[in-house]
């Protein structure tokens, strides 16, 4: 039981979210038409960042400056994740096509 | 009526198209008319149409040394797999099964050429000519949807799939033409 409030209560905390003092906010970059949208994001240290591919051919969000991370190929109806540590600029592409550029700008919180 | 029709004009000249892309690297004006093709013909046609294109990108692959090239055609043949499993969903819910036709085979005919064009280049001459025939390909392919397809056809599922496939080849066009003008 204890294990079960240990689900519920993160899943309430992100339910009532979006509010600016909560523990972390999620934010969604929607792809569709072969760019990300919005292509530059502010961000916290700690948020999470969600990318959702709505178009037919698959897609990743990967960094492309000094910090690595990489969705692998999201199908459609696909979601990634990635959680910045460090305050700063994370430009990102996709691998499959570097015509697609996206920008994180996280602040500190 | 029994169901919906998929043999609009428009699907049967990209096909066209692209046949006399592959022979003349050159956009020919849209056919002012074209065959009959029934919906299990035409469903073949387009299958056939992405395959020439995972073809090609996967004999480039066997052949080429240039990293640029290999990422490129990898990402052909993702696409036009995802595109193709599209298309396939489309025709399964329509209740079309591909058959094979004289205009399929005119696609095999011009993409065999066209391979044959390809056969005894190498190193960076086989990467500009590869490039070359992509861009061309793409420009086809994206002349027909614009010009043929999206203004004639009726059915809206396959407007919508023809309106979600453009980006995908712009982006495709764009990709091949910036990494034609890096070639030596
Ligand atoms: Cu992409």
């Amino acid at each position: 039981m204890i294990g079960r409030f240990a689900i519920v209560l993160p899943l309430a905390v992100f339910a009532a979210g979006g509010g600016r003092y909560g523990p972390s906010r999620t934010h969604i970059i929607e792809i569709h038409g072969m760019a990300f949208h919005p292509a530059s994001l502010n961000v916290s240290v700690g948020d999470t960042v969600v990318w959702i591919n709505h178009d037919i051919v698959p897609h990743t969000a990967t960094g492309s400056g000094r910090r690595k991370w990489d969705s692998g190929q999201l199908q459609q109806g696909d979601s990634g994740r990635y959680v910045p540590r460090r305050a700063g600029r994370a430009p990102y592409t996709c691998s499959l096509h570097p015509t697609m550029k996206g920008l994180l700008i996280i602040g500190r919180e | 009526m029994s169901r919906a029709r998929l043999h609009d004009m428009s699907l049967i000249a990209v096909p066209l198209v692209f046949a006399a892309a592959l022979h003349a690297q050159a956009v020919p004006p849209a056919p002012a008319a074209a065959p009959d093709l029934s919906d299990p013909e035409v469903a073949h046609v387009a299958v056939t149409a992405n395959n020439i294109d995972i073809n090609a990108a996967k004999f480039a692959q066997t052949r080429t040394h240039n990293a640029g090239v290999k990422q490129f055609a990898a990402t052909m043949i993702t696409d036009h797999t995802a595109v193709n499993a599209q298309a396939a969903a489309l025709a399964g819910k329509l209740g079309v099964t591909p058959k094979d036709n004289a205009v399929s085979q005119s696609l095999q005919t011009a993409a065999a050429d066209a391979r044959k064009k390809l056969e005894p280049l190498h190193g960076a001459a086989f990467d500009r000519a590869y490039m070359d025939r992509e861009i061309a390909y793409h420009q086809a392919v994206l002349d027909a949807i614009d010009k043929v397809l999206i203004p004639t056809t009726d059915n809206a599922e396959l407007k919508t799939l023809l309106q979600n496939v453009r980006p995908a080849v712009a982006t495709h066009l764009e990709l091949a033409k910036a990494l034609r003008a890096r070639l030596k």
